[in-house]
Order: structure tokens, then C-alpha cells, then sequence
């Protein structure tokens, strides 16, 4: 093996490692967005645009759990306020987003952050209890 | 050109298949995790997606670390330790660093000698550890980069796991960075210690790493 192919693969990896953290930079405020808007929307009483911001399989969970259309099932949900400051944490194609107190996870389909669990609780040592999630 | 294909055929045979290799992973691993994705209700990645992913990232890095860590030890091992019968090994009476003349530097440098084999002081210096410390700084480099696309990949599935993901201090203390690490270390270390006990008793003609077939076990150090 020469010493350019070992010095190219070298610059290839650190280049792979740079471009990995500034990907996850930039989808930090569309994820918090998407968060931000089924809270609001939910607080609002817009019961079409939070679902339109929900996974379609958390759209589904929510729809069978509650036996109602997903448009009235997620106004009877307590999602929070998002208010408070936000903490965004993004690894490739998954999103946490605190807002206060209020936790949502978010998931990257086609493009756009969709919500993967909703008024979340935390449980010591284990994954949060969300009353809205993919199944 | 048939020249020079044939007198660097060895590395550009590795080349080669390092390249289609990587290309059959990237694919491989695109298809393995997009069935995961599919399985948690979550959207497939496109082949480009999978690639750019810190779950390729750190597939290609744990491997990469560990083979030149494998080399590098294997370099700065066969300085001081030997093994009887091995081709391997150095002649039972030259462990260590050897003199300037059995090197060939300073003044018993030879003519087309490199020219900081020959200069003396730290060109000499840095020059009779160069290989080792290119091998070690790109092991030091990939496992760096193993334990940033690990923990960016581990976090991942923490989040599709709604757990809270972890800091990448606490992930280098964590069960997944350690599991990656080791199960690659302990197969490297396996095979060549194999070669190294191995060669001494079998032989595979016309190699550069084998013994001459008719040569005796207990020869060492002497290579095809």
C-alpha cells in the first residue's frame, strides 16, 4: 500500500466525520420547527395539522388506540406547551426536541421531520412512556 | 504498461478488491438497514443517504482501525519478539533495533540509499520509525472516527428507541463501543498469530511469506 492511497483514506474519513457533524447542524432548527408546530397545533385546537405532523404509523397507533379519526384523537392528548427554552439533539435520520418540560422525538421521511413520540414521560433507566408513538 | 501492471500487480490487486468490497458493504449494509428502518415503521434511506449515514461510517472505521492497529503491533512486535521456525520472525539473534550497519544508515548507507537514511540526525530518526508511525496514526485516526459515527449511530438507535442519547464521553465507556472495538481486535490478533505459529510447520509455494517448502521447520526468519 502506498503512502497517497493511506494519506487519501485519511482525508476521506476525516472529511466523512466533519461532513456527519455539520448534516446534523443544519437539520437542528427544522426539527425543533416541526416540534413546535404540533404542540401549537395542538394547543390551538388544530387537530389536521398536528396529525399532518405525525409519522403515519404514530397517525395509525393513535387512530386504533383511540378508535377515533386522528384529527379529534390528538386534541384529547397532553402534549404540553413547548414552552421554555429548546434543546435540540439530532443523529442522522432521529431528532429529540426538548421544550421545557415537553419532550417529542421526530424522524426524517422524505425530507421532513414527522413526529415518532409525543407527550412523552420519562422512566428512570428505561425509554420514555409517550402517550402518542410509533408502535 | 504490461510492465508496470505486472511489477505493482500485488497492490493494485488489493486495490481493486478493496474497492469492490467497499462497494458490495455500501450495498449490503444500505439494504440490512433500510429492512430495520421498514421494521420500526420508519422511512428507507436512499443509497446516498446510507453512505453519507454514521451507520456506514462506523461500519468501515471499526474495521479499518483494527487492521492497522493489527499492523502496527505486528511492526514494533517483530522488532524485539521472535518465534522459532517462523518466517515471520527475525533470526533468533537479532532482536531488537539491530546496529546502524545492519540497517544500512548513516555512514553504511548504500548507494541508492534514501536520501534521510543516509543524512543522519532526525531525518534518520524519523525515517527508521516512518512506516510505524503512519500505520499508528491512521489506527489512532480511524478509531477516532469509529467513535464518533458509533456514538452518532448508537444515538440514533437510542432515539428510534425514545431513550435519551448519550454524550460521546459516556459512549466510550458504553457496552456497543467496546463490543465493536474487541470483536474486530481478537479476530486480527487470532490470524496473525496463526500465520506466525502456522508457517513454521506449513508452506505454500512460490510466497513471500512462506518458508521454502523444502526448507526445515526449525529455520527462522527465512522467507520464499
Amino acid at each position: 500500500m502506498t503512502r497517497t492511497t493511506v494519506g487519501a483514506r485519511l482525508a476521506l474519513t476525516g472529511a466523512g466525520a466533519l461532513l456527519l457533524a455539520a448534516c446534523a447542524g443544519s437539520q437542528d432548527a427544522p426539527a425543533r420547527s416541526a416540534a413546535q408546530q404540533l404542540l401549537r397545533a395542538v394547543d390551538t385546537g388544530d387537530g389536521s395539522a398536528a396529525c399532518a405532523l405525525l409519522a403515519p404509523a404514530a397517525r395509525d397507533e393513535l387512530e386504533q388506540q383511540s378508535g377515533r379519526p386522528c384529527e379529534r384523537a390528538v386534541l384529547q392528548e397532553d402534549l404540553g406547551s413547548g414552552s421554555g427554552a429548546a434543546h435540540v439533539e439530532v443523529y442522522d435520520s432521529m431528532a429529540q426536541v426538548r421544550l421545557g418540560a415537553d419532550t417529542v422525538f421526530l424522524s426524517r421521511f422524505d425530507g421532513r421531520w414527522l413526529v415518532v413520540g409525543a407527550a412523552c414521560t420519562p422512566v428512570a433507566g428505561r425509554p420514555y412512556d409517550c402517550s402518542v408513538a410509533v408502535p | 504498461m504490461r510492465t508496470f501492471l505486472r511489477h505493482n500487480s500485488l497492490s493494485l490487486f488489493f486495490g481493486a478488491l478493496f474497492v469492490l468490497s467497499l462497494a458490495g458493504q455500501s450495498v449490503a449494509g444500505w439494504h440490512q438497514l433500510n429492512a430495520l428502518q421498514v421494521a420500526e415503521h420508519l422511512d428507507p434511506l436512499t443509497w446516498t443517504g446510507y453512505v453519507t449515514s454514521s451507520d456506514f461510517a462506523v461500519d468501515v472505521a471499526e474495521n479499518w482501525q483494527s487492521e492497522f492497529l493489527q499492523f502496527w503491533l505486528y511492526l514494533m512486535a517483530t522488532v524485539w519478539l521472535l518465534q522459532k521456525g517462523s518466517p515471520e520472525s527475525k533470526e533468533l539473534d537479532k532482536a531488537g533495533r539491530e546496529s546502524d550497519e545492519d540497517q544500512k544508515i548513516g555512514a553504511h548507507a548504500v548507494a541508492d540509499s534514501p536520501a534521510w537514511a543516509r543524512t543522519g540526525g532526525w531525518r534518520t530518526r524519523v525515517y527508521s520509525s516512518s512506516l510505524a508511525m503512519v500505520m499508528g496514526a491512521i489506527f489512532l485516526a480511524s478509531w477516532l472516527v469509529q467513535s464518533v459515527a458509533g456514538w452518532a449511530a448508537f444515538n440514533e438507535q437510542r432515539l428510534q428507541q425514545l431513550q435519551d442519547p448519550l454524550s460521546w464521553t459516556s459512549y466510550l465507556r458504553n457496552a456497543d463501543f467496546w463490543a465493536r472495538t474487541l470483536q474486530n481486535w481478537q479476530s486480527e490478533f487470532l490470524a496473525v498469530g496463526a500465520m506466525a505459529v502456522l508457517t513454521i510447520y506449513l508452506r505454500q509455494r512460490g510466497s513471500s511469506q512462506s518458508k521454502p517448502v523444502g526448507q526445515p521447520h526449525g529455520s527462522t526468519g527465512v522467507e520464499g
